[in-house]
């Protein structure tokens, strides 16, 4: 009788280690996903009117650190400079610039959560707000 | 009839205690189920506030000298000398970061591992739970020129990352403790053979 009872807990018990050791707890971004990659990619950059690529990521530093991020990468050969959240070791933002023609540069921001790209568009805009006071640029319209 | 109410009696509490069981059973499965979804992104991560000023202030000094190099190079050799290893420099755009590894151990966590690693063994299912931990020291040198001519700033910011032994992240804490940065600071002016001011 006791038997009877015994072995469908021990088969729940296993069952639910089994089904236990099998997940995970990726992260996901589950705000409102842009419409479209041109959409994303808009989002994460403008354009400036300026060809000082080096005064512009020095902006970008600053921009970050006025952020509350500690800036751990930079090259002005590839244009690059990245830092992550100062207490929060996860959050990372890597801002890239790239000539647009003769006089102007567009500045992208990717910002990453861990491994998750963040797809709200709040954070984009503020570090943009930021760099531009620190630029004393205007960005110009896209294309 | 005696011995009817005696057997419903014995079996009445087995048939609701049963059921109730099977409820709890599944309700404790969904919660620890629920618990390995897939997790969102911390909302105030996602909030760029901005920094605060006394911290800035506390990580940042004015340094009366044009030659941002000479400053790089200085803080380079501090750092080296308290036991830090260069990982990025760009004189151009004024940024060294260097990073101290290190081990975090704790007792807690260590007792807790090796009861896992036994009820994982005697059960056959998962592999226990590392104690070992890793831990760095990052720190991060930015310079610029300073609003007044012949002058630069240099701030400097530090930051404790512990991972577990698996290279997942565990925690971080920035150093927050200004005597830490002031000490850094007077190094720093000591090596590069210029004055220190605070902004």
């Amino acid at each position: 009788m006791r038997s009877r009872f015994l072995l469908p807990r021990i088969a729940r018990l296993a069952l639910a280690l089994v089904a236990l050791s099998g997940c995970t707890s990726d992260l996901h971004d589950f705000s409102q996903p842009p419409e479209s990659a041109a959409m994303l990619a808009a989002r994460r950059s403008r354009m400036f009117a300026t060809a000082d690529m080096r005064s512009a990521l020095r902006a970008a530093i600053a921009a970050l650190q006025e952020l509350d991020f500690i800036v751990d990468r930079a090259d002005l050969a590839s244009g690059a400079v990245s830092g992550v959240k100062a207490d929060q070791y996860l959050m990372r933002v890597t801002v890239t610039a790239a000539p647009s023609g003769a006089d102007r540069l567009v500045i992208r921001a990717v910002a990453r959560y861990d491994v998750t790209a963040v797809l709200e568009a709040a954070p984009y805009e503020k570090f943009f707000a930021v760099l531009a006071r620190i630029l004393a640029l205007e960005p110009l319209p896209p294309g | 009839m005696a011995h009817g109410t005696q057997v419903c009696f014995a079996r009445t509490p087995r048939a609701i205690i049963e059921p109730m069981r099977q409820r709890w059973l599944a309700a404790i499965i969904l919660a620890l189920l629920s618990a390995c979804m897939p997790g969102e992104i911390p909302k105030q991560s996602l909030q760029f506030a901005e920094e605060n000023p006394a911290r800035r202030r506390a990580e940042s000094r004015s340094f009366d000298t044009t030659d941002e190099t000479k400053l790089l190079t200085s803080s380079a050799a501090v750092l080296k000398e308290l036991g830090f290893k260069v990982d990025v420099r760009s004189d151009e755009l004024g940024v060294l970061a260097a990073s101290k590894k290190g081990t975090d151990y704790n007792i807690g966590d260590i007792a807790t591992a090796a009861a896992t690693t036994l009820l994982s063994q005697v059960t056959g299912i998962g592999s226990g739970t590392a104690f070992s931990k890793d831990q760095s020291m990052r720190a991060s040198i930015v310079t610029h020129p300073a609003a007044t001519s012949g002058a630069v700033v240099v701030r400097v910011t530090l930051q404790r990352v512990v991972w577990e032994h698996d290279g997942t992240y565990s925690k971080s804490e920035l150093v927050t403790d200004p005597a830490v940065y002031a000490e850094f600071f007077a190094k720093l002016a000591k090596a590069a053979g210029v004055e220190a001011h605070e902004v």
